[in-house]
């Protein structure tokens, strides 16, 4: 079996990689760590948020702001000792700063610096380009609120986020790119998920994920879903409701991977 | 109701909406096919199949819907149905790189679910893909697909 690889020379700007908005807002979300700038650049960052239209990161910058929640970005351990409740939800806005797309993950990595990705599918390496860890305080929420999020994902937020590619010009362009056929992308726009695919979650909604369309991506499923499955699932599994850990997580760039057909699967 | 009737309302109209997008349908599997399948699975992870399973593939051969995958009988990466390749066999392989599934027969999986049976206890589980957490026990895998068949179509 051979590696899966995308390894001709990528573009600059690959679909589904960071505008120009998503690094600005990367250098903020970083700089919100840097000791003496205190929450400036956090509510710098939640204020081009709410400019440009987009209120639930508005949110999360400006609950960044709070000291505790930046500790928690930091991945500290001290937000876990303040309490399950306070846990989950410091740990929600440390794992969104990892899941903006392209961005970094607030947690001292410059981007893209990350380990490449591997895993085994049916007993061989695989090497998933563009997919690298990121450092990430994980930490498993409550079961009612994984389950509400379920809920949420199956009422109607994998419809309105495959809604949301196909309705996005730029996006739409990279499907085609990633090699959907117009028929495919139609399906795409009628909220459906293509066979041969599946909508994944970046951080799971078991533990610190949300249905946020930054924390979504369109994956084809075998092998690819399978092998990040497996090894999140080796990662957490042992975790019970309210546990914490870091971990080393596969990130998957953007919102369609592969972003570019013709990879090899094994 | 028979078991071909059981799934015929739901799954006709999934094929139906298939047919128009564009998208593979498959016929169902022939009886020598099965008996392939039965003996391919209890060879590799000594475990019979539940006649539900075989029930299913009879009417079709494999399910890509909406997110939803029902492993077919034979696909592999070697050896694929069109660009289907979730066969049964091969997915159980690629699912049991992590120990905790060698303890199941996976028979599909959705974007945040795996549909299995416990080999332990014999029962027909819904658990979150990652982490695992029952989500929910049915009486029968037919019962399970029933379910989730008609979730995916609404």
């Amino acid at each position: 079996m051979s590696a899966v690889q995308n390894s001709s020379n990528p573009p600059s700007r690959t679909p589904g990689s960071p505008d120009g908005w998503d690094v600005v807002h990367g250098v903020l979300d970083v700089a919100g760590f840097v000791p003496g700038l205190g929450a400036v650049p956090d509510l710098l960052n939640a204020g081009l948020y709410a400019v440009r239209g987009d209120l639930g990161n508005a949110a999360l910058s400006a609950a960044a702001a709070v000291p505790l929640f930046g500790d928690a970005a930091k991945g500290t351990a001290m937000a876990v000792k303040a309490g399950r409740g306070l846990a989950a939800d410091a740990g929600e806005a440390a794992v969104k700063r990892a899941v903006r797309e392209g961005g970094d993950d607030g947690l001292g990595r410059a981007l893209g610096t990350g380990q490449p990705y591997e895993a085994l599918v049916r007993g061989e390496k695989v090497t998933l380009d563009g997919v690298t860890m990121r450092s990430v305080e994980y930490v498993k929420r409550a079961r009612d609120e994984a389950a509400e999020l379920r809920k949420a994902f199956d009422g109607g937020g994998r419809k309105d986020f495959l809604v949301s590619l196909a309705s996005d010009p730029r996006k739409a362009a990279a499907l085609r790119e990633a090699g959907f056929s117009p028929a495919e992308i139609e399906r795409i726009a009628s909220g459906r998920v293509p066979q041969g695919w599946q909508v994944h979650h970046k951080l799971p909604l078991d533990d610190g994920g949300t249905n946020d369309f930054g924390n979504l991506v369109l994956i084809k499923n075998d092998p690819y879903h399978i092998a990040v499955t497996n090894t999140q699932r080796t990662l957490t599994g042992h975790l019970e409701p309210g546990g914490a850990a870091r971990v080393e997580w596969p990130m998957i760039p953007g919102f369609v991977y592969p972003a570019k057909p013709g990879v090899t699967a094994p | 109701m028979t078991a071909t009737t059981m799934y015929d309302n739901v799954l006709s109209k999934i094929h139906e909406e298939q047919r128009e997008a564009g998208e593979a349908v498959f016929a169902g599997a022939s009886d020598a096919r099965l008996a392939d399948l039965v003996e391919e699975a209890r060879a590799t992870f000594g475990a019979p199949l539940p006649d539900d399973y075989l029930d299913f593939l009879r009417e079709a051969d494999g399910l890509d819907f909406n997110g939803l995958v029902i492993y077919d009988s034979h696909s592999s990466p070697e050896a694929r149905t069109g660009h289907f390749w979730q066969g049964f066999v091969a997915a159980n392989l690629a699912w049991r790189e992590d120990a905790a599934n060698r303890r199941c027969l996976v028979f599909g999986d959705t974007d945040t679910d795996l549909l299995l049976q416990d080999l332990a206890s014999g029962e027909f589980r819904r658990v979150d893909r990652v982490g695992r957490d029952l989500q929910e026990v049915f009486p029968s895998l037919r019962a399970m697909f029933e379910q989730v068949l008609a979730e995916r179509a609404a």
